[in-house]
Formats: C-alpha cells, sequence, structure tokens
C-alpha cells in the first residue's frame, strides 16, 4: 500500500514542505502531491510559532499524512553560533512537535544521508536533474526543494 | 420551536439570517450552545428545497465530524418535523460576529492580520476536506470565548443557492469577478471573499459605503485597481488585498497556504486607532511618552486640510508633524496623510 509522507526542512523564517505520495514497489518515483512552504509571521515570535505550529498540524492532519522526515540539526566544523541558528533551530522544533502531534517523525541529518543512501554526496544528488526525473513524478518539484525531497528519498530506502 | 430536537431549551434570538434565525440555547450534552434554523424561503421550489436541503444536511454532517479550531463546531443536524427546516445545533461564540466590528469603524492592522491568519487556516481545513464555504465576510466570522476567530454560516452548499441567496441579502459584495461571468465558485473565489474582507475589516462601514458597491464595479473588470484606501493602510497590505481580489483567479494566490504566506510577512505597525465620519477622519496612537494625531477634514469633494502632530501624554508642548497649509486637494491630503501614516 501506497504511504502519505512530509518531508520538511526549518530556516530562520520560512518551512520548506514536500508532500509525497510513495508508492508500496521502492522501483516506482515518489509522487509529488505538493511542494510549498510556510513562511514565519513578521513581529512576534511567539505569536508566528503559534501560526506556524498550528499551520503544521492542520496541514499534516487534514492530508493525511503518515510520517513526517525533517532536516534535523547539525553542526560542521568549527561554526560560531550565530542568532540565525538559534532561531531556525527554534523554528526546526516548532516543526517538529506540530508532526509528531499528528504523526510519527523521523529526523535525519543532510551527513546521515549522505553516509547511507547510494554512492554519491547527497549534493550531487541534488544537482542531477536526471535523478530526480527518475525518482519523483507528479508536481513540479523545485529546485530549492529537492534537498527535503532527498530526506524522503533516503528514509523511503531505509 | 420544541418540536426539532428533545432536550434542547431555545432561548432569544441572537441573528437573523436570509433562510432563518439563530437562537440562544442550552443543550443537555453541550451545554450553551446556537440553533441555527434554516427555513425554505419562499422562492423555493420543491425541487430545490429538497436538493437544498440535502446537501446542507450532508455538508453539515460532515462538518459535525471534522473539528478544527477556526471552524465553528456544529455539534448536530436535524430535519424539522414540518420538513420545510433544518436545525443545525452548534458552538455558541459570546464575541459575536465580526459584523459588528466592521459597523463601529476601521479594525487595527493587528487585529485584522490575526483574524485573517485564523480565518485562512479554518478556510484551508474546509478546502482540504474538499468543501467551498461561499459566504466569506464578516457576519460569518464569529469569535470565540477565547477571541479567536471562527468561520461559520455554511448555507450556501451550491451555486445556484449563491446567486439565489446573494440577491436578496447583500451578498453580492463578494461575488469574485469569475462568479459573475458564470464560472461558479472554487477555492479561489473564496480567496477572493478573504481579501473583500480583510478591506472591509481594515476601512469599516462608514469609508466602505462611500465607494460604490462592489456588486456594482466587481462585474465590469479590474475591481482591485478601483478600491478607495485609507491612507494608512501601507503598501504591502494594498498589495495582498489586491492579489486576492484580482480578476484572473490565475492571478490570485492559489490556495490558502498561498494566501497565508502572502499575509505573514505584513507589518502590524503602526497600529492606529481610526475614526471616520462623514467630514472628518481622525487617527490615534501612543508612541512611548507621546500621543499621534492625524486628522483629515473633509469639507467639500475638491477642498480638504489636513495635519499631524503629536502631544505629550503628560505635560508638555504639542508638535505639528506635517500638514497642509492651506485648503487642497483629496489627492494631496491622501498622499501626505500616507507618508505620515504609513512609515
Amino acid at each position: 500500500m501506497s504511504k502519505r509522507m512530509i518531508g520538511l526542512s526549518a530556516s530562520t523564517d520560512n518551512v520548506i514542505y514536500v508532500d509525497v505520495e510513495v508508492p508500496d514497489s521502492d522501483d516506482e518515483p515518489l509522487v509529488i502531491l505538493e511542494d510549498g512552504n510556510w513562511k514565519l509571521q513578521k513581529g512576534d515570535r511567539s505569536n508566528a510559532y503559534q501560526v506556524l505550529h498550528q499551520q503544521c498540524v492542520d496541514y499534516i492532519r487534514e492530508a493525511s499524512i503518515e510520517e513526517a522526515v525533517v532536516k534535523a540539526s547539525a553542526v560542521m566544523g568549527r561554526m560560531s553560533l550565530k542568532l540565525g541558528m538559534l532561531q531556525t533551530a527554534e523554528v526546526r522544533g516548532i516543526v517538529i512537535a506540530a508532526a509528531a502531534s499528528e504523526c510519527s517523525v523521523t529526523q535525519l541529518t543532510k551527513g546521515l544521508v549522505s553516509r547511507t543512501y547510494g554512492e554519491r554526496n547527497v549534493d550531487d544528488y541534488i544537482e542531477d536533474d536526471d535523478f530526480w526525473a527518475e525518482h519523483t513524478t507528479g508536481k513540479t518539484l523545485r529546485k530549492m526543494s529537492r534537498e527535503v525531497a532527498m530526506l524522503l528519498v533516503a528514509a523511503r530506502n531505509r | 420551536m420544541s418540536d426539532y430536537t428533545s432536550g434542547l431549551k431555545v432561548g432569544k434570538k441572537i441573528g437573523n439570517g436570509h433562510f432563518g434565525q439563530v437562537h440562544e440555547a442550552v443543550d443537555p450534552a453541550h451545554g450553551e450552545v446556537a440553533v441555527k434554523v434554516l427555513q425554505r424561503a419562499a422562492w423555493m421550489t420543491d425541487a430545490q428545497w429538497a436538493t437544498y436541503k440535502s446537501e446542507h444536511l450532508g455538508e453539515a454532517q460532515n462538518l459535525s465530524r471534522a473539528e478544527h479550531r477556526n471552524v465553528v463546531k456544529v455539534h448536530s443536524v436535524v430535519e424539522g418535523d414540518s420538513g420545510d427546516s433544518v436545525v443545525i445545533c452548534m458552538a455558541f461564540c459570546p464575541g459575536g460576529s465580526l459584523q459588528d466590528h466592521f459597523e463601529t469603524g476601521p479594525t487595527s492592522l493587528p487585529a485584522v492580520k490575526k483574524v485573517a491568519t485564523q480565518v485562512l487556516h479554518g478556510l484551508g481545513a474546509l478546502h482540504q476536506r474538499g468543501m467551498i464555504h461561499r459566504d466569506i465576510k464578516p457576519a460569518n466570522i464569529l469569535i470565540d470565548g477565547k477571541g479567536v476567530a471562527q468561520l461559520g454560516d455554511f448555507g450556501l452548499v451550491t451555486d445556484d443557492l449563491v446567486f439565489g441567496y446573494a440577491s436578496d441579502a447583500g451578498y453580492l459584495d463578494h461575488l469574485a469577478y469569475e462568479v459573475w461571468q458564470g464560472s461558479g465558485t472554487s477555492v479561489r473565489s473564496d480567496i477572493w471573499a478573504v481579501g473583500m474582507t480583510i478591506y472591509r475589516l481594515l476601512h469599516g462601514k462608514a469609508w466602505y459605503d462611500e465607494a460604490a458597491r462592489p456588486q456594482d464595479l466587481v462585474k465590469d473588470g479590474n475591481y482591485a485597481d478601483k478600491l478607495k484606501w485609507l491612507p494608512h493602510i501601507p503598501k504591502d497590505w494594498r498589495r495582498v488585498i489586491r492579489k486576492m481580489l484580482v480578476d484572473d483567479p490565475a492571478r490570485r494566490y492559489q490556495n490558502v497556504q498561498q494566501a497565508l504566506n502572502g499575509v505573514a510577512p505584513l507589518c502590524v505597525e503602526p497600529a492606529w486607532d481610526v475614526t471616520v465620519g462623514h467630514d472628518r477622519i481622525e487617527w490615534r496612537r501612543i508612541s512611548g511618552s507621546r500621543r499621534i494625531l492625524a486628522e483629515w477634514e473633509r469639507i467639500s469633494d475638491r477642498k480638504h486640510r489636513w495635519r499631524v502632530w503629536s502631544e505629550p501624554v503628560g505635560s508638555g508642548r504639542s508638535r505639528t508633524l506635517g500638514g497642509s497649509t492651506a485648503l487642497t486637494s483629496r489627492r494631496d491630503a491622501e498622499e501626505g496623510l500616507r507618508e505620515l501614516l504609513c512609515f
């Protein structure tokens, strides 16, 4: 039976979501049902987080999503901590909590996907148009959303 | 009323709709509730009423199974014993409808942004369930006990009824261009109606009534470019409302998620308290220890005067921030005020 999944990636003021139907057969491509983003409301962040939480819960509930895959926090090298990173982590926390209230949630780092999926680096797959033509169908997937869709491709194969 | 639902104690009338009345009531299971009785309208044929009744019962039953923070909860739906009515028992919203706010005057930017966001959340849930609301307007947005906006009144379940009802009930102001052209209602015509609702709340009834009614303009096209704006409405708000009200549905926000993304970055400052009178419009707000005030005198169609100044909340001197040095045109008054009220 096919499965409805959503991939989510947070940034300081935006969440990219890719809603897909995952066919039962591993040979069939992911069906892109929706590729969009939720913008964080301008102004007071507590209100903005409440709105984002509801937006995320509503979407997952109404679309009957069974599993969410969230791009997990990761620190690369000796990065100095910046406010933007902390705010991104806050947004990610909101999204994880919202998704977990409606479905199961898996968190994947880009590094983990690179180590566990295929032979190539994630960024190579993201750039490869042929890869996406082969692995996805349905609505158009924006280039900026490929990294999120990659989480779903990897999660499907776990 | 007693023949409708056992145990339901129906109280005073709290609203009047085209199809029937809304009463306060006490339900044994849910406590304080609102009961809407949809009566068969005189103009309905037997076939129209039968269709309306069955579709309305079906849709209301869907709603009764669906819960959402921004949709008025429908507890039960039954057909009246006489066969000429449908009785809907739903959550009571003590804050009343936004029609009262609209009639009182312009609503502030933060309040409208909050309502627009909540209404879009409720509408998104309906759309994802495959429903079209068809009747979004201030009167159908209710405020619950926690101050949360909820979409109510799901009376227009078919396109035929939209025109039948609208022609009598004044809803024509909320019909999108393509509906006038016979294309029927859709997700995007609901978004058009949200745009009109936002516009109305921001401006209030007195200002809204000064312009020609949308029902006389929308069908001719380019309505979004004919809107008359109060000077304090910021550019980004105007852009979002115009995008919701554009004639071509393909150029509108295509769904609620896109509309929410349009609303998300809207600024909510400065939050003016505005009073619109026949010949004078006044703005007030507090900034730190000073009160900022503005007034626009509309002496005649061609003669206008305006000024913006600040006063200390306590003691101190008033300061002039801008104004017309002599009588001026409406356009100059609007431009001068816009520059000082939107920043």
